[in-house]
């Protein structure tokens, strides 16, 4: 069990990612404690999503480590990938298979006890009840996004990685997200990117502001909206 | 330890039952195995010794698990590949090796599934008795040891941008020691041969098959993690 103390939940030690030649991330350094709810904001190529895909241990740093809880997330530990739930434009579930199948599949690998019941809890939480007797292939790509939100958090992760999760959600499904995120599972350690900042900000406690691979800004909510203000 | 048998299992039930869904698989293999041995059995002529049938027929059953095995070790990567990205498995919380093995379980399953189309048909249609418990003997530990070396060398090359050059370079001259043991004990057993020959060759192609399961398993590790 991790120490909710001692240890940061995350932890970036001078970590840089080229792809070729090119920098997406550039010599960074980030701390995130147990229950903040981290907003990353920055133009596209800033590197938010690349960063999502360090901390998820999802792709490998060229420099440097990430740590979860203490440990390498990048020198296979178990223990550490199951901390994380990560939701990225990849859904990560297979589209031959039901939504259920789905769940079933990613919650037995992630040891979840009592799956079918976790499902059904989750399902009712995000609202995606509907689609679990019915073939991803068969759904729209916000409905995948909607189950792949609910792999996301079915072993119950201490941290949750959301690279843009309302890209391609109608403003329904935007303010069910924003709810779920905001009550449903208000206790968990949140990173989350987005371009749509009004819907990201009300849920964040930090706002990391990355520019080319760096970071360059990180602040509160409200003083972000003050240097925003000031801009203008 | 139920854990990582449960994570083995659930990977190779998953497999299984997307290709009992699509049989897309299992389409594309059925039809190559059957144009392959109707035309060698066109090929062979009808004056041709027993000895000359049997040695022929072992050698175009073996040659048949070749390819097939080919397909089969390319296509539970590439779905991987395709549907979810090879970091929807890495992502979870499952040892490397746990991963490998589920995938061998289930390459082993479509593997045995199309010898017992493959088997029977040549029995058929070269008019020998492949069907014995001798043959099954030799059948096993081969198979096991073809899916052992594909399943290692397809998740090598299934993310490269050459993947179909790379899967052939790297997987055949791996199991040709296999395919050529396995030729050579199913000759023996075809011919009569009981006792202490046959038993040897089983006895090489067992160990030959458990020596490279297990160098897969470790290999496999260091090649996901880079």
């Amino acid at each position: 069990m991790i120490s909710k103390v001692e240890l940061p939940l995350v932890e970036c030690r001078n970590v840089s990612k080229y792809y070729d030649h090119e920098r997406a991330v550039d010599h960074l350094n980030l701390t995130v404690n147990h229950g903040e709810r981290v907003l990353i904001v920055g133009p596209n190529g800033s590197g938010k999503s690349t960063l999502i895909n360090l901390i998820g241990g999802l792709i490998r740093p060229t420099k440097g480590t990430v740590h979860i809880g203490g440990l390498n997330i990048h020198k296979a530990h178990p223990e550490a990938r199951s901390l994380i739930g990560i939701h990225t434009h990849n859904p990560f579930l297979y589209e031959d298979l039901t939504g259920k199948e789905n769940l079933v599949f990613f919650g037995k690998l992630f040891g979840v006890p009592d799956v079918l019941s976790k499902i059904t809890e989750i399902a009712s939480l995000l609202n995606v009840s509907h689609l679990l007797d019915r073939r991803v292939s068969s759904l729209s790509h916000g409905n995948r996004k909607r189950l792949g939100l609910a792999r996301t958090i079915l072993h119950d992760p201490e941290i949750i990685l959301l690279d843009e999760p309302d890209s391609g959600l109608d403003s329904a499904s935007l303010m069910s997200l924003q709810e779920t995120l905001g009550t449903g599972i208000a206790t968990k350690t949140i990173l989350l990117t987005t371009h749509n900042i009004d819907w990201g900000l009300p849920l964040a406690t930090n706002v990391l502001v990355l520019k080319t691979g760096k970071i360059s800004l990180k602040t509160s909510p409200e003083d972000y909206i003050s240097s925003i203000n000031q801009l203008l | 330890m139920k854990t990582y048998f449960t994570q083995i299992l659930t990977i190779s039930g998953k497999d299984i039952r997307l290709e009992i869904r699509t049989r897309q698989m299992a389409v594309s293999v059925i039809v190559i195995i059957v144009a392959l041995l109707v035309v060698a059995n066109l090929a062979i002529p009808n004056t041709t010794t027993t000895t000359t049938v049997y040695s022929t027929t072992a050698t175009v059953v073996w040659l048949c698990m070749l390819i097939a095995s080919f397909l089969v070790v390319m296509r539970s990567f590439i779905i991987e590949h395709d549907q979810i990205g090879f970091q929807g498995l890495t992502m979870c919380p499952v040892p490397r090796d746990a991963i490998y093995l589920g995938k061998v379980i289930s390459n082993l399953v479509f593997l045995l599934a199309i010898e017992s189309v493959l088997f029977p048909l040549s029995s058929i249609l070269f008019n020998i008795p492949l069907l014995t418990l001798t043959i099954v003997a030799i059948t096993v530990p081969a198979t096991l040891g073809i899916a052992g070396a594909g399943t290692l060398f397809a998740a090598m090359s299934v993310n490269t941008k050459a993947r179909e050059i790379l899967l052939p370079v790297l997987f055949f001259p791996a199991v040709i020691p296999i395919i050529l043991a396995a030729i050579d004990a199913t000759q023996r057993a075809l011919q009569g041969t009981t006792g202490s020959a046959l038993w040897q060759d089983i006895g090489v192609l067992a160990v030959l098959s458990i020596a490279i399961t297990t160098t897969s398993a470790i290999l496999f590790t260091f090649a996901m993690d880079e």
